[in-house]
């Protein structure tokens, strides 16, 4: 299967609507086009997805990572009906992986541009969950561990497709970082007060009668209290 | 800029600086009135405008067009301004006589940036740019019959309020910044600047707080994928002011009591303003890519040179006035309010960097190894969780901490009763099933901060009790009256201890995905779901196919949900209607079944064309995360209003020198 994933990164996010639909004249298409064009990067992507003998050519619509135009959910209709056609037995009957696809999948994000969980990816249409979880289910069911499907799964995908950054090489520093920066920060914090508390003593008032003061004034709040 | 021009050469010419005055209210009138004129427009169906063509339809409902107004790059950006002229033009008609010599430079720097964002109006992203055609003599303006609409997912009421919420937020501190700055150049003396914008800030912060978890309400009604927060960058980018803004609130008590920190507090009300444009720049420039990305065009340099400048011109004064912020920084004590001060500003930033790194990683990885990965919510929950826990358990120990120094006998007195309640609750909640260490620890912290602050009102009130004629009631609300910034401080405390509760309920959510036919079942742990019927649904806007579903918890019937998947006509684009149930569990049975949400998705239909795909989740607690959003701006409501000495005028038990009661009281 050839990797989706240059194709999605075509998908640049932006405001814009695909304005291209059929019942709208031809005078405002050419209009609307010219203002599409002026916010170039709104113009959908061409995806190419091979399902088996199957080749769908579909016209994305990139805002917001999954908006599909009329003319993909025409596409879509299509490409459902070839698949009742198909003898496919689609429907999954008890999963024997469950546990292991989910711990898997929560590692991974969807790569249709919503930024998605795969497990979480709520549209039907997306081109790249379904795809994903397919895949997934199929090692697991080969009998891969988890470790092993999740490395197949980044050599086809890309390192983009795991959820955090594996914590090697140049990506421990996106994991160390906080902590490193947090520890400096205590440190800083620890040598100010310590300054702070020195400063102090050295321009503090005879302590003998500064703890006199503050027994009385402990005494008196106790009894207030009660 | 120029150091030599002290305050009083700006007095002597009064006509200069009342004219500099009006011109930021005539400013504010243009702004407003084009923007009404934009919302007219909106509401007319005007689409010989570019931005109305795309952003709205005839068939949109009304209050949605109106939104239409902040849904798109060009319109928002307007909106900022529109908001921004509004801020500015309050802040000078209020201070413009009391503290006239702060006001040369605070409007400088508020027309400042009100000059840069009609910038971005005028010349980048102008929403008032016309449709045209080629014509048979040139280009033609023209207006396409109907709009491309407004984008589906953004017709949703909490979308409405959302941005001007968030908006409010970020230009709210903007105000606090211009003061700042003024104080600054001006060398004013004091910490007026601070009682000048105090309430200002906490404005702001409100709003920001609203605005951000109406997004979240926003995302968990409408994204469907089950939660409210994803830490996607634009998610991230209003939580970075947020957090410098509350370790500010916080510090600035420091220098209000004790002078303490003033560097610091400069450099915070600088960071937070920063933030709150480097936040818009990153998600709306296209530097980072995000779900929210809803108005994005090439603006970026714009930002880039904006920010660099205002990145100088505060840098620059801070260290041209090093000198004047000389504090005297002492500290009596290690166990003292200061220091619990101190570590509240530390944990805070420290999230705050986390937060920055992790949205920015994806492009400093691509910059150092050429490589693009992504930084999602698993990395985000891993680094958060405890530093989030951290900060819970500081919420609950700073305020019991005194100025200057606490003894331990007042440390055991404060703390060891709502250790134990924290304690008692996290081990029930480890019997009955949270088997999540966390979750144990966020479910103790939380009720440990919650008893502190329950103590505190105790204690306060019965002190209120032993000398005036009153009831509990009576006298929790004289309490806070008679301290309105304390006590509103511990009632925002409470709804930051509810906000984690509801965190808590993310650790145990249920997902499941089924496939259904009218008349199917299907059982998830005790809760069983029976499909009644699908059927399609049809309004001017969209067509909609709705599943309906009866639910039941062991067997007694619940309520039936009607989740949706909807195709909207105008924009061709399908969403799903979550459908949402907040179900109530009656106060004893909470700790058996605590109160969940169930969260129905209709996500279309599956292959075969016949049988509907539902995603269900079940939410353990999520309602505690709205609640406790509710208690926080009742909270700085609170604080908002001016505090009120005892009134002589009660029937007192004992008399007491006035000198003590107030000791008492404050």
């Amino acid at each position: 299967m050839k990797s989706p994933r240059k194709e999605f990164s075509l998908l640049s996010p932006s405001g814009g609507h695909d304005f291209s639909r059929a019942e709208k004249s031809e005078k405002m298409f050419s209009a609307l086009a010219a203002e599409v064009r002026l916010k170039e990067n709104t113009s959908g992507a061409k995806a190419l997805f091979s399902y088996g003998c199957f080749t769908a050519q579909l016209k994305l619509c990139p805002p917001v990572g999954f908006e599909a135009g009329a003319r993909t959910f025409l596409a879509m209709a299509v490409l459902a009906c070839v698949m009742l056609a198909m003898p496919l037995a689609a429907q999954q009957p008890t999963e024997p992986n469950k546990d292991a696809f989910q711990r898997v999948s929560d590692k991974l994000i969807c790569q249709c541009g919503c930024n998605y969980g795969l497990s979480h990816c709520p549209h039907l249409e997306c081109p790249s969950a379904p795809v994903l979880r397919a895949a997934i289910r199929q090692q697991l069911a080969a009998g891969k561990s988890e470790q092993e499907v999740l490395q197949a799964v980044v050599a086809e995908f890309g390192p983009a497709v795991l959820a955090a950054p594996p914590a090697e090489g140049f990506n421990l520093t996106a994991w160390v970082m906080p902590f490193v920066a947090l520890a400096l920060g205590l440190w800083l914090a620890i040598v100010v007060v310590r300054r702070w508390h020195a400063r102090r003593r050295a321009a503090a008032p005879d302590p003998y009668l500064l703890e006199r003061y503050r027994a009385n004034l402990e005494r008196e709040m106790k009894r207030l209290e009660e | 800029m120029t150091p030599r021009l002290k305050p009083r050469d700006w007095k002597r010419r009064p006509l200069l600086q009342q004219s500099a005055e009006r011109a930021v209210i005539a400013a504010c009138g243009l702004v407003v009135i084009a923007t009404f004129c934009l919302a007219v427009l909106l509401l007319r169906d005007d689409f010989r405008l570019a931005y109305i063509a795309s952003h709205s339809n005839r068939a949109l409902p009304v209050y949605f067009k109106f939104a239409a107004l902040w849904s798109g790059q060009e319109g928002s950006l307007l909106w900022w301004s529109c908001l921004m002229a509004l801020f500015a033009a309050t802040a000078v008609t209020v201070n413009r006589r009391t503290h006239a010599h702060l006001m040369p430079y605070a409007v400088v720097a508020l027309m400042a940036v009100l000059l840069f964002f009609l910038i971005l109006n005028n010349f980048a992203v102008n929403p008032f740019r016309l449709l045209a055609a080629d014509g048979p003599r040139g280009p033609e303006v023209f207006a396409p019959p109907d709009g491309g609409g407004l984008n589906p997912l953004l017709q949703h009421p909490a979308m409405v309020i959302h941005p001007p919420m968030l908006y409010l937020g970020f230009v709210g501190f903007s105000v606090p910044f211009a003061f700042a700055l003024s104080a600054l150049i001006t060398r004013s003396k004091g910490e007026q600047w601070i009682r000048i914008t105090r309430h200002w800030t906490m404005i702001a912060w409100c709003f920001l707080t609203i605005g951000i978890l109406l997004g979240g309400r926003w995302a968990y009604a409408v994204l469907g994928w089950g939660g409210y927060w994803g830490w996607d960058p634009v998610e991230n980018a209003s939580l970075l002011p947020w957090l410098t803004g509350t370790a500010f609130l916080h510090s600035v008590m420091m220098q209000e009591k004790r002078g303490m920190m003033k560097v610091w507090n400069m450099g915070l009300i600088f960071a937070t303003f920063l933030l709150c444009i480097f936040g818009t720049f990153l998600t709306r420039s296209g530097v980072l890519s995000s779900v929210h990305a809803f108005a994005q065009s090439a603006i970026g340099p714009y930002f880039a040179v904006f920010l660099s400048l205002l990145l100088f011109v505060c840098g620059f004064v801070l260290l041209r006035r090093l000198d004047f912020l000389k504090s005297e920084n002492q500290l009596d004590s290690l166990a003292s309010r200061e220091s619990s001060f101190l570590f509240n500003n530390l944990i805070l930033l420290a999230s705050c960097f986390a937060v920055l790194w992790g949205t920015l990683f994806p492009l400093i990885s691509e910059a150092v190894q050429g490589v693009k990965i992504s930084v999602g919510a698993p990395y985000f929950n891993k680094v958060q969780v405890p530093i989030g826990l951290f900060l819970l358990f500081l919420t609950g120990v700073g305020p019991l901490f005194a100025w200057r120094r606490t003894s331990m006998e007042s440390l055991h007195r404060n703390f060891t009763r709502p250790l134990i309640f924290g304690a008692v609750i996290a081990i029930a909640a480890f019997f009955f099933g949270a088997r999540n260490f966390y979750a144990l620890m966020a479910i103790f912290l939380a009720f440990f901060v919650i008893g502190t602050i329950a103590l505190e009102f105790f204690r306060g009130a019965r002190v209120i009790r032993q000398k005036e004629e009153r009831n509990w009631a009576g006298a929790v609300i004289e309490l806070t009256r008679r301290n309105t910034r304390r006590y509103g401080g511990y009632v925002i405390h409470f709804g930051v201890a509810l906000l984690f509760i509801g965190f808590v309920g993310s650790a145990f959510t249920i997902h499941e995905q089924a496939e259904v036919l009218p008349g199917d079942e299907v059982a998830v742990r005790n809760y069983r779901f029976v499909v009644q019927s699908l059927d399609q649904q049809e309004t001017d806007n969209h067509i909609a196919s709705q599943a309906r579903i009866d639910v039941f918890r062991n067997d007694k019937f619940l309520a039936t949900l009607t989740p949706e998947r909807r195709f909207y006509k105008a924009s061709g684009q399908p969403t799903t209607e979550v459908a949402i149930w907040p179900h109530l569990s009656k106060p004893l049975e909470i700790l058996q079944h605590p109160n969940a949400d169930i969260y129905l998705v209709f996500a279309g239909m599956a292959e075969d064309n016949q049988r509907a795909v539902l995603q269900i989740y079940i939410n353990p607690l999520v309602l505690w995360v709205w609640v406790g959003g509710a208690v926080m701006v009742f909270g700085t409501g609170i604080a908002l209003v001016p505090s009120r000495p005892p009134q002589p005028g009660r029937p007192t038990r004992k008399r007491k020198p006035a000198k003590e009661r107030d000791e008492v009281a404050a």
